[in-house]
């Protein structure tokens, strides 16, 4: 609806509208009010004005991406960017990812020369709608990579928000907050940069997750067609290896482009899923015998034991449906504490996967109780539930140019209670909840 | 081995068609041999070639040294953060980064050297590609198998610097194996 005074709906017919809606959810079951009361009028809509702010709040970075005549699609995909609160005071910093600027190739000439590596940059939210650039004194300038993904949480529960960032055949960057604003990058020597065989990947899109429920953080990161997505299973203190062929999981996603990445426990029995969006950059592909297809579909992978099978085939009519895939996320359509799943293909619309079939009672979703402020991000949710542990972390990020919705879900398997929950935030404030049953929404009062 | 540099072969040998052409081609217009043209003009580019030859192969040779030096001024980092390790544990974090380094040939900051090279066509071991490459693309003389054997070591060590300590026997037992770790021999 259009501001008041640009509307052209008079405002009793707003009022009856409103009314209606409101008589039609109650006649529905979908509110539950012991009395029925007109509702309130409505507030006069406020217009939205938008302002630039980027020179005033002191965003001076540019973020390069290639050459200016865009040769490759890399060069016109860009760069993420996300707030958080990196320094841990309350309130949103902001994060841009950044890439190398090229000049365009000289006539004649085989390359192109690198006129400025890629770097990141780091904001800090003065508290007055004005930034710092602190990108050198937080040992955030990226190192020269090209970052495509980034997903901040607290890795190592430590109480203050990790970076990860995915690079595109690059070493990834694992980078450790030291406090004070201060992260230094470990990614070599973490385990989490390369490939357990020793190679730099090309890395799309971010999960972050407990495999194996030992309460250790794991990354999973998706890559190119054949070569295979990375599981790096954490081993504690932000150290990991590549547990992929171990898992069957570099068996299972070598011959597929793939990009966005959730985990999510789709089978609800506890131990934590992964789902992967699919599909190949170049349609010229289809043209080349065995080379893949451009448009691909979706992967489910189950967890069983250590090990993972591709459970794909199982999973419904809407992982049958081939497209090239880029963006996941996942959310809840109809407030039944289901996780359904919009994936982003190219050239089409968006793909809406509705989850059926699950049982309610298994469910459990832990959300701020309010509109979550920045400490809500990174907040490691722990939830013991018929003997196993399971954890997760609220991310700002991951996946591959998408957002979830801020919550964590977990499945609670044949019990349908958690026996325990502990949600650690930013900061170190705890809390913890006892005897929580499933299928419902545990509202967590955020610090 | 092999190596194309092509960018250079491009522009010099356009440069000297440019300059041998014309000049064999002056020849025939003024009543000379046209094989003793083609002659000079095929004489002349292979001489050229050879030379241009002689300053790939040389610049190749200087490439090694460049990243033989990276490697040693790594290793001998990293050996002086562990000299420092026994009184000031910080020191393992510095020489895992430094043998991560090495890992590398050179880290992140040599990472976009390496990948403009490669992306202009310049390959140090092209033949030897697929999954049971000895190599990683780019990469001059740190094998495949020294670079996991680096990058493990340099796990462990930044594992000690996590752990806030590390005994004489596990610091030395970290400076024998860094001292180990072996390049390929030159002219490999």
């Amino acid at each position: 609806m259009r501001s008041e005074r640009g509307s052209r709906l008079p405002r009793v017919s707003t009022r009856a509208i409103a009314f209606l809606a409101g008589s039609l959810a109650a006649l529905s079951g979908c509110e539950r009010s012991e009395s029925v009361a007109p509702p309130a009028p409505p507030l006069p809509p406020a217009r939205p004005i938008y302002v630039d702010a980027t020179a005033a709040a002191g965003l001076g970075t540019v973020t390069w991406c290639g050459s200016p005549a865009k040769e490759h699609l890399l060069e016109s995909t860009g760069s993420g960017a996300a707030f958080l609160d990196l320094d841990a005071d309350g309130d949103d910093d902001i994060l841009v990812l950044g890439a190398w600027r090229l000049s365009d190739r000289a006539p004649g000439e085989g390359g192109r020369s690198i006129l400025s590596r890629g770097s990141f940059a780091y904001y800090r939210n003065r508290g007055d709608g004005t930034f710092a650039d602190e990108t050198e004194r937080a040992g955030l300038a990226g190192g020269g990579s090209w970052g495509n993904a980034v997903a901040a949480g607290d890795v190592d529960s430590d109480g203050d928000l990790d970076l990860y960032v995915a690079n595109d055949s690059n070493p990834n960057y694992l980078y450790r907050n030291e406090g004070e604003g201060r992260f230094r990058e470990i990614g070599l020597s973490s385990g989490a940069a390369l490939s357990g065989d020793g190679a730099a990947q090309a890395g799309m899109g971010i999960a972050v997750l407990d495999f194996d429920g030992d309460r250790i953080l794991d990354l999973f990161v998706t890559h190119f067609a054949e070569d295979h997505s990375t599981l790096y299973r954490g081993e504690g203190g932000l150290f990991f290896h590549d547990a992929s062929a171990v898992t069957g999981v570099a068996k299972l996603t070598y011959a597929p482009l793939s990009w966005g990445a959730e985990s999510i426990d789709i089978d609800q029995d506890a131990a934590p899923d992964l789902v992967i969006a699919n599909g190949h950059i170049y349609p010229q592909i289809d043209e080349s015998a065995g080379a893949g297809k451009y448009r691909q579909r979706n992967l489910v992978l189950l967890q069983r034991g250590p090990r993972v099978v591709d459970g794909s085939p199982d999973a419904g009519p809407g992982f049958e449906i081939p497209g090239s895939f880029r963006g996941l996320a996942v959310g809840d359509l109809e407030g039944d504490l289901d996780p359904d799943l919009l994936f982003t293909r190219i050239d089409e619309t968006p793909l809406l996967l509705r989850f059926d079939g699950a049982e309610r009672r298994r469910w459990l979703v832990v959300a701020p109780e309010s509109v979550p402020g920045a400490r809500w991000i990174g907040a490691r949710i722990d939830v013991q539930a018929g003997g196993r542990s399971q954890s997760r972390v609220i991310l700002s990020g991951g996946s591959y140019a998408s957002q979830s919705s801020l919550v964590a879900r977990f499945a609670l398997g044949e019990s349908g209670r958690a026996e325990r929950v502990t949600v650690r935030f930013p900061g170190g404030e705890i809390r913890e909840y006892t005897e929580i049953e499933g299928g419902s929404v545990l509202r967590v009062r955020v610090p | 081995m092999r190596s194309t540099i092509r960018v250079p072969i491009a522009i010099l040998i356009a440069a000297v068609v440019a300059i041998v052409a014309p000049v064999a081609a002056s020849m025939i217009q003024k009543g000379g041999d046209p094989a003793q043209a083609h002659d000079v003009a095929r004489h002349g580019l292979v001489t050229i070639y050879g030379s241009l030859a002689d300053s790939i192969l040389a610049n190749k040779r200087c490439e090694e040294d460049v990243v033989r030096a990276i490697l040693e001024m790594e290793r001998g980092l990293a050996l002086g953060a562990l000299d420092r390790a026994a009184t000031n544990p910080a020191a393992l974090a510095e020489a895992a980064e430094h043998i991560a380094s090495f890992s590398t040939e050179g880290g992140a900051t040599v990472e976009p050297i390496r990948n403009r090279l490669l992306a202009g066509g310049h390959h140090h071991n092209a033949d030897d590609t697929g999954p049971d490459a000895m190599y990683d693309s780019g990469y001059v003389v740190v094998d495949r198998k020294t670079k996991r054997m680096a990058l493990d070591l340099s796990k462990e060590c930044a594992q000690l610097a996590q752990a806030g300590a590390a005994s004489a026997d596990e610091i030395a037992k970290i400076r024998r194996e860094l001292a180990s770790l072996a390049p390929a021999p030159k002219g490999k």
